[in-house]
């Protein structure tokens, strides 16, 4: 669906919602294109339907059978043009967004913490809140 | 040629940038919707299930709407996940699709609203925009 060469296109799979939002609200205002998915069958649809994607941003651990790190090793094999970052915790996802961003003409004041924080605090009120109700069941 | 005239007018915009929130467990029919309100001036947030959607809304992220298929696969459904808002978020319009239920059962009104699929994106966009109008 990207036909703006200007922009490069990134892939954010990542399984957990409450990260995959943040990062990829943070790498939008960093001025990318953002896909997000949740496992390499959400990649492969999107490259069948014709998607320039330019980085895959991926979680070591995605939904579905195929990880992170096959995927990486099938896209070296058929589309090595596709630069594959593998993430294996919120402060590694945080700190490979926080380089592409500065990497991109759209820059964005980065405050590492700041993101760090805020993605925490969502996941633990969300997780709360699952507990919150599984207790009241 | 006067370019005034010859020019579409521009999509319609949200007065603000409202948040909505996509969910829908089929990875390119939540991708074009998303991309499409995006391009409308929206932001968008997307879950594959109603227990991430329901997480995302009770993480504080901000929701102004919600549009939901019903079958999200083997999970809660998107009667579910609009019966959940109504509970915890009773003032945030939820805009209910499906390509199996006619939506003849589902209760209507401001705050719920219904559109089969496969829908249209424009008339997607111009639900969202009238349910999220203040009254």
């Amino acid at each position: 669906m990207n036909t703006n060469n200007n922009t490069s296109t990134i892939m954010v799979l990542e399984p957990d919602a409450v990260v995959r939002a943040a990062i990829s609200e943070f790498l939008r205002d960093c001025g990318y294109l953002v896909i997000e998915g949740v496992s390499a069958d959400d990649l492969h649809a999107a490259l069948e339907a014709d998607a320039v994607i330019d980085v895959v941003l991926a979680e070591v651990t995605l939904k579905g059978s195929t990880t992170g790190f096959e995927l990486a090793h099938g896209l070296r094999q058929t589309q090595p043009e596709i630069a594959v970052i593998l993430v294996s915790s919120i402060e590694n996802v945080v700190e490979k967004a926080g380089d592409l961003c500065g990497r991109n003409p759209v820059r964005k004041p980065y405050h590492h913490e700041e993101i760090l924080r805020r993605i925490r605090m969502l996941v633990e009120r969300r997780d709360r809140l699952a507990r919150d109700a599984a207790a009241k069941e | 040629m006067i370019l005034d005239e010859a020019l579409p007018l521009p999509p319609a915009k949200p007065k603000e940038k409202s948040t909505i929130l996509v969910v829908d467990d089929q990875f390119m029919a939540r991708w074009l919707v998303s991309e499409f309100l995006r391009e409308h001036g929206y932001k968008v947030v997307e879950a594959v299930d109603a227990t991430e959607a329901m997480g995302l809304a009770g993480s504080g992220m901000s929701i102004d709407a919600v549009f939901t298929d019903v079958q999200l696969g083997s999970g809660p459904n998107g009667h579910e996940v609009a019966r959940w808002f109504a509970k915890h978020r009773p003032t945030i319009p939820v805009l209910l699709t499906s390509g199996a239920d006619d939506g003849k059962t589902t209760p209507r009104g401001k705050l719920r609203q219904f559109v089969p699929k496969p829908y249209d994106l424009a008339q997607v966009e111009q639900l969202l925009r009238a349910m999220l109008e203040p009254e």
